[in-house]
């Protein structure tokens, strides 16, 4: 690293070789779930009416990275890829089984007939 | 030179006509300092045009009335969205500039890195008067329309600005006494956090005086088929053991549905309506012949 905490031409930071910016995997698994309880992927009392002192809010990339001392690049690299980690594969047939069972439920008996919960196993 | 009271208030009223003639359900203006209160820096509108002193949001229905009562739940899964309200925004910039010579953007709306959008659209709904923060998936409630797509133009042209609602939508009536009775609005029966689903909160008094909502989930559901489900379907191929299994999931036809969303940008978003066909704000709408 250069002294201005730029990489330098024979140093280039990981990820900078192919212009696309890589956390590492053991900063990723560190910080994983602390950044995306500070982020707004779980959203708390954030409506507007709520009085100040309860009403809250997430905090921004560069919040994050100040508070645990970190790039603020690294933090919006491990948000992204943990935001998209927080479920599997298997969860997005599962949504898809779901809404065939939520609507099902509205049309058949309204309001007093909602299908609540995990959603149907998968028909395939 | 500026413009007096009147003027700006002849102007702002014309500029409202153009954005429903050009496509908005509705039109209102926030000041553009009164993001301060709610978000950081970097999300305000001036962080994107300095100088910045109003903004003009436009929100514009979604499905048809009667696509909430398709027997096809998938109908609305890709005639959700339209952008009508991205194009009345533009309108409106483009006005703007043409016509008074202030300065004009479409605010940034779409996300640019991971699910954060650089503006919110919502809080500019909520200070622009068009509705406000519901259970549901903190999704805006008009209170004449209920769910509304939103968008705006930020411009440095001083117009008068709307007033927040003075009343919360949500929760509705009906909605505070089925919570009364059975601790849980339609929403939050049909899509409960704590049982796989997006959302909880607690009301008291008929205020909503708690809320939760899961968004990661929330998102495997309302962007069920695009970018997220293409990637993990990569994912897949890459760790497939032999040709025939990542032929299998190549040629799937979920694949072709995530690329589809992503190719025909607007079967990306919207793709669940659940805690919306519950809710009761606007409901009245739907009953046609």
């Amino acid at each position: 690293m250069t002294g201005s905490g730029q990489p330098s031409p024979s140093q280039p930071a990981r990820g900078e070789l192919t212009g696309f910016h890589v956390v590492d995997p053991e900063l990723y698994r560190q910080h994983r779930a602390q950044i995306v309880r500070m982020s707004n992927s779980h959203q708390v009392d954030i409506n507007e009416f709520l009085p100040d002192g309860v009403r809250k809010r997430a905090m921004t990339d560069a919040e994050i990275a100040e508070r645990l001392g970190l790039d603020v690049r690294d933090v919006t690299e491990i948000r992204v890829v943990a935001e998209h980690d927080e479920y599997p594969i298997e969860e997005y047939e599962a949504s898809a089984r779901f809404k065939d069972a939520a609507s099902a439920s509205y049309r058949e008996g309204g309001v007093k007939n909602l299908y609540g919960g995990r959603p149907a196993p998968t028909k395939r | 030179m500026g413009l007096d009271d009147e003027q700006a208030a002849v102007a702002t009223d014309a500029i409202k006509q153009l954005a429903l003639d050009s496509g908005a359900t509705v039109v209102g203006i926030a000041a553009a300092g009164a993001f301060n209160e709610y978000v950081p820096e970097g999300h305000r509108p001036t962080d994107f045009l300095p100088g910045a002193q109003s903004v003009v949001v436009a929100g514009s229905l979604g499905p048809s009335n009667a696509a909430w009562q398709s027997p096809n739940r998938r109908l609305m899964e890709i005639t959700g969205y339209d952008f009508r309200e991205n194009v009345a925004s533009l309108v409106v910039a483009e006005h703007i500039e043409t016509a008074h010579g202030y300065q004009a953007i479409q605010a940034p709306a779409l996300p640019t890195s991971g699910q954060h959008p650089p503006m919110s659209m919502m809080l500019a709904a909520v200070l622009s008067g068009l509705g406000t923060r519901s259970i549901a998936a903190n999704i805006i409630l008009n209170p004449t329309y209920g769910l509304l797509y939103y968008a705006a133009a930020i411009t440095t042209m001083p117009l008068v600005p709307d007033h927040q609602l003075e009343d919360n939508v949500c929760p509705a009536r009906s909605c505070v006494k089925m919570y009364e009775m059975e601790g849980k609005t339609p929403c939050m029966a049909v899509c409960p956090a704590d049982e796989g689903g997006c959302i909880d909160a607690t009301i008291e008094g008929g205020e909503i005086s708690s809320s939760y909502f899961n968004r990661e989930r929330c998102s495997t559901r309302a962007m069920n088929f695009g970018i997220r489900g293409h990637i993990k379907q990569v994912e897949l191929l890459t760790a497939a053991d032999d040709i025939e299994e990542a032929k299998a999931v190549l040629h799937s036809d979920d694949f072709r549905r995530n690329l589809a969303a992503i190719g025909r940008y607007k079967e990306s978003v919207a793709q669940c309506f659940e805690c919306m066909r519950v809710c009761p704000v606007g409901r009245y709408r739907r009953n046609l012949k």
